[in-house]
């Protein structure tokens, strides 16, 4: 186990240092000159007048803000540096360094995942398990119509849908404004309990779909059938044997699902106007803002490993068949 | 004495600035302006009426203490302090105009009216301005402001910027030459030459006064000095800021002290950052905001909101902007020499016709400059040349026989006309195209990332015809300088250079008589509109929308841009 750690870790390192080449490459594969798109809107008409200092001085000037005038294998491992040492500087739009705008938004964004998580767990295991145990009936296609939707519908459209239909039936609207957990619960709640549920929607989909065609195949199985002439009640039956073994699957799942999520934020976050990570990214994109989006990519990236590495070791202590060698 | 521009629609009246003496204009009624069609009726723009009224009927008998006003913004202001912008990056008084003051105010009806400066006056030779300032105004920190805050202020936005910080302003005065303090509540301004249009420039919204004590403070700490931050933003405006989250909540309050005795109405703003148009559209349904400030409501959905019962407690408003659709046909590309395809591309994309696709039939048409401002040409006048007649289906016709006549009797190809994806954008250049299909040229609009449309619009002069949209202040400056020879390397589409243009664009900036003025800036506007190779399609109407017990508030005429209509110092809630 410890040495398919070990190695898993030096992948997980080598893994983010390709990334952070393709990301940093991104600054150079841009068509046209960097400094010249970043500028460009300045140099209208008005703006590059006489007694300004000139355009080209200018350029000149962001180059050298920007380390461009060095060679790029230098550039490449001031940049590398710059990320192990956790500092990425500021950020070009907003000045701020781009930490504090991670470290502002990051618990909006950790908010929403983890509700949009849970309440994919609690549809995905509703749905799942009683359109698995009531096989072709109404309660099994009522759920297979809700999770076919799921899968459908794209999340923006149904957060709009949702945003648009409870403020013209019911008048209601999620207060907008993000107000923090610790500041007050009840509003925070409010708040991430709709986007929440849209942006479960689409996975509690995928899980449940698989938690139900995982659980027919296990209720299928002898020792089930054996748990039954035993007469043990259907929740033993459900708790115990199926669900548990039907779970395997569902976790590795789960893994790929906490990072479908957090990929699926930003849409939700502009939807409902919460100011989290997916939104500064969509930000730093419209404005260039490389230091920021170089940043935010690294840091999807390296949650994304983690978790695929969390899935692994907890695959492994679900079942105590796998043995890592 | 203000005068008419004469054969001009019911044109506004225009107040030259006075020769030496303390100004003491009166204020200038606005005719009415008869609707273009039925409907509502974009407000007159770009009207300069300079009056001494300053904060003349507030506090208002009728209106209510109280109360705390919630508006939204589609994004964060980014940095309040609009003389400089990080680049790429934005500023907006959107989120920050309460707390600040400049030395003029431009009013609704586009008054201009003492702001931090109760009054001026002019040297004869017009090279010298007097600013006398306002007393007992202090800054958010209780300092008091003084004439050396002016000289101040002016040295920082004169200055260019270290870094990949971008100046708003330094452009806007270059002709001053000094500024200096002749005492705690006077300033002195030196031009290099007379500036016609310099009161206008005290009154835009880029010269915010900021304090200068906490600019040194932030450098002194080795942040930039600048007002990105909003809650270091410190000015002596009607609302302090008092808490922020980052592209969601912008919070101020009133500011006790304020300088303007009873003002504001109300005890805060909260301002949200609502980025999605249908959230913005549920919250205002729901109350949970109070007005779509001006330019976040689209034409489509406040017709939606006005349709629905609920509209009926709302008050809707729908005035002319800075902002427009435009042609303009590149004057270097060899398809475009023969001036009869210039002039059919021209009668292809009438105007009238524009205005009912683009502008849902809302907006403003004309020539060069805002047709039913003070320096637009006559409606009579304009109706002489190409795309600007009533009849879009004889210009279409007419359209087709030029281009038989230039040879291309089975039409020509241009390239993509490019623009970046946003709605409006991508809408007019699409538009344009399908016009340009009808009379045999083939074309097609294409949306591209905005780096793609840098590299190849501003770069390469990669193109022959372009539909874009355009935002700017509706000024002289901004809407003439445009066809300036040195800008033909970075802005002006049209590569149009011509030193007679460039000659007469420096001699309107130095002549006072605003009738002088007027005619040279008609003059300049001829020459253009001659060259055949730009229009403006349609000056976009801006919507905005409040529920009924929102008083006080009032964007007409303040279509500059949004940053004269985001000060609620006057606005009050009746609820």
């Amino acid at each position: 186990m410890r040495d398919y750690l070990i190695r898993r870790i030096l992948l997980g390192v080598l893994t983010t240092f390709v990334v952070a080449a393709l990301v940093f490459l991104i600054m150079r594969v841009v068509p046209g000159d960097i400094t010249h798109i970043i500028l460009g809107e300045q140099s209208g008409a008005g703006q590059a007048g006489v007694g300004m200092v000139a355009f080209e001085q200018r350029i000149q000037r962001l180059k050298a803000e920007l380390g461009l005038s060095q060679p790029i294998y230098m550039q490449f491992g001031k940049w590398v540096w710059s990320m192990v040492r956790l500092d990425p500087g500021t950020s070009f739009t907003t000045m701020r360094p781009v930490l504090h705008l991670v470290r502002d938004a990051a618990p909006v964004t950790i908010e929403l995942a983890l509700m949009g998580f849970v309440l994919t767990v609690v549809l995905a295991l509703v749905a799942g398990v009683l359109s698995a145990l009531r096989q072709d009936t109404w309660v099994d296609y009522f759920f297979r119509i809700f999770t076919i939707g799921g899968l459908a519908l794209p999340s923006f459209w149904v957060g709009v849908m949702v945003i648009l239909g409870l403020a013209l039936l019911v008048g209601y609207m999620p207060p907008p404004g993000y107000r923090p957990i610790n500041e007050d619960p009840w509003a925070s709640m409010q708040q991430f309990l709709v986007p929440g549920l849209v942006l479960g929607w689409r996975s509690a989909a995928v899980t449940g779909r698989m938690i139900r065609s995982s659980m027919l195949e296990v209720l299928r199985e002898d020792y089930v059938r054996t748990a039954w002439a035993k007469g043990l009640t259907q929740r033993t039956i459900v708790v115990r044997h199926v669900l548990k073994n039907a779970a395997l699957p569902v976790v590795t799942l789960l893994g790929f699902q906490l990072n479908a999520l957090l990929g699926g934020v930003a849409v939700i976050e502009i939807v409902f106007g919460l100011p989290g990570l997916g939104r500064v990214l969509v930000e730093a994109i419209r404005g260039r803002d490389y230091p920021t989006i170089q940043f935010l990519i690294m840091l999807f990236a390296v949650v994304t490993i983690v978790m695929n590495l969390v899935v692994d070791i907890l695959y492994g202590w679900l079942d105590p068949r796998i043995k890592y060698a | 004495m203000p005068t008419a521009p004469p054969g001009a629609s019911p044109g506004p009246a225009v107040q030259a600035p006075t020769p030496s003496g303390p100004v003491a204009a009166p204020t200038v009624a606005l005719p009415a302006r008869p609707a273009e069609t039925p409907g509502p009726t974009p407000t007159p723009r770009v009207v300069r009426v300079v009056a001494a009224k300053g904060y003349e009927g507030h506090p208002n008998p009728q209106a209510k203490y109280g109360g705390v006003l919630r508006t939204f913004i589609e994004r964060g202001p980014g940095s309040c302090d609009l003389a400089f912008r990080p680049a790429r990056g934005r500023v907006s008084n959107n989120g920050c105009g309460s707390m600040f003051n400049t030395l003029l105010r431009l009013w609704p009806n586009d008054e201009l009216r003492p702001d931090l400066a109760e009054r001026w006056e002019m040297s004869p030779d017009g090279l010298e301005w007097t600013l006398f300032l306002q007393k007992n105004v202090r800054w958010h920190d209780g300092k008091p402001f003084t004439a050396d805050d002016v000289v101040y202020n002016f040295r920082r936005y004169t200055q260019e910027p270290e870094g990949t910080v971008l100046s708003n302003t330094a452009w806007q005065l270059l002709g001053v030459t000094d500024v200096r303090a002749v005492d705690e509540h006077t300033v002195k301004v030196r031009l290099k030459t007379p500036q016609a249009d310099f009161l206008e420039e005290m009154g835009s919204p880029f010269f915010i006064m900021g304090a200068p004590q906490k600019l040194e403070a932030l450098k002194a700490q080795g942040k930039p000095p600048l007002f990105i931050n909003y809650t270091d933003s410190v000015g002596t405006g009607g609302f302090k800021p008092v808490r922020f989250i980052e592209e969601s909540t912008y919070e101020m309050k009133r500011s006790d002290d304020y300088w303007v005795k009873g003002l504001p109405y109300m005890d805060g703003l909260q301002i949200l950052v609502l980025p999605d148009a249908a959230t913005r559209l549920a919250a205002m349904f729901t109350q949970r905001a109070d007005m779509y400030q001006a330019t976040e409501l689209t034409t489509a959905d406040a017709r939606g909101l006005k349709g629905h019962p609920k509209g009926k407690e709302m008050t809707f408003i729908n005035y002319n902007t800075g902002l427009e659709q435009v042609l303009a046909m590149n004057l270097k590309s060899p398809l475009m020499q023969d001036v009869r395809v210039r002039e059919a591309i021209l009668r292809a994309t009438n105007v009238n016709e524009a205005k009912r696709v683009l502008g849902l039939g809302e907006g403003l048409t004309g020539g060069v400059m805002p047709p039913q401002g003070a320096w637009g040409l006559p409606k009579e006048e304009l109706l002489r040349y190409p795309g600007q007649g009533p009849d879009p289906a004889a210009d279409l016709k007419r359209a087709k026989e030029l281009l038989v006549e230039a040879g291309f009797e089975k039409g020509f190809a241009v390239r993509p006309l490019l623009s970046r994806v946003t709605d409006k954008d991508v809408g007019t250049a699409v538009w344009v195209a399908t016009r340009l299909n009808q009379i045999g040229i083939q074309a097609e609009g294409r949306g591209v990332d905005a780096a793609v449309d840098t590299l190849e619009i501003q770069d390469r002069r990669n193109y022959d015809v372009l539909g874009r949209y355009i935002g700017s202040s509706g000024s002289v400056r901004e809407k003439m300088s445009y066809f300036l020879c040195e800008y033909t390397r970075t802005g002006n589409e049209t590569q149009y250079c011509n030193r007679e243009y460039d000659r007469l664009y420096a001699l309107q900036s130095q002549t006072l008589d605003a009738e002088k003025r007027k005619q040279i800036i008609w003059d300049m506007q001829r020459m253009l509109m001659k060259e055949h190779a730009f229009q403006v399609l349609v000056w976009v109407g801006r919507n905005a929308a409040w529920w009924n017990y929102v008083k006080g508030y009032d964007p007409s005429g303040m279509g500059q841009s949004n940053h004269y209509a985001s000060r609620y110092d006057l606005v009050w809630i009746d609820k």
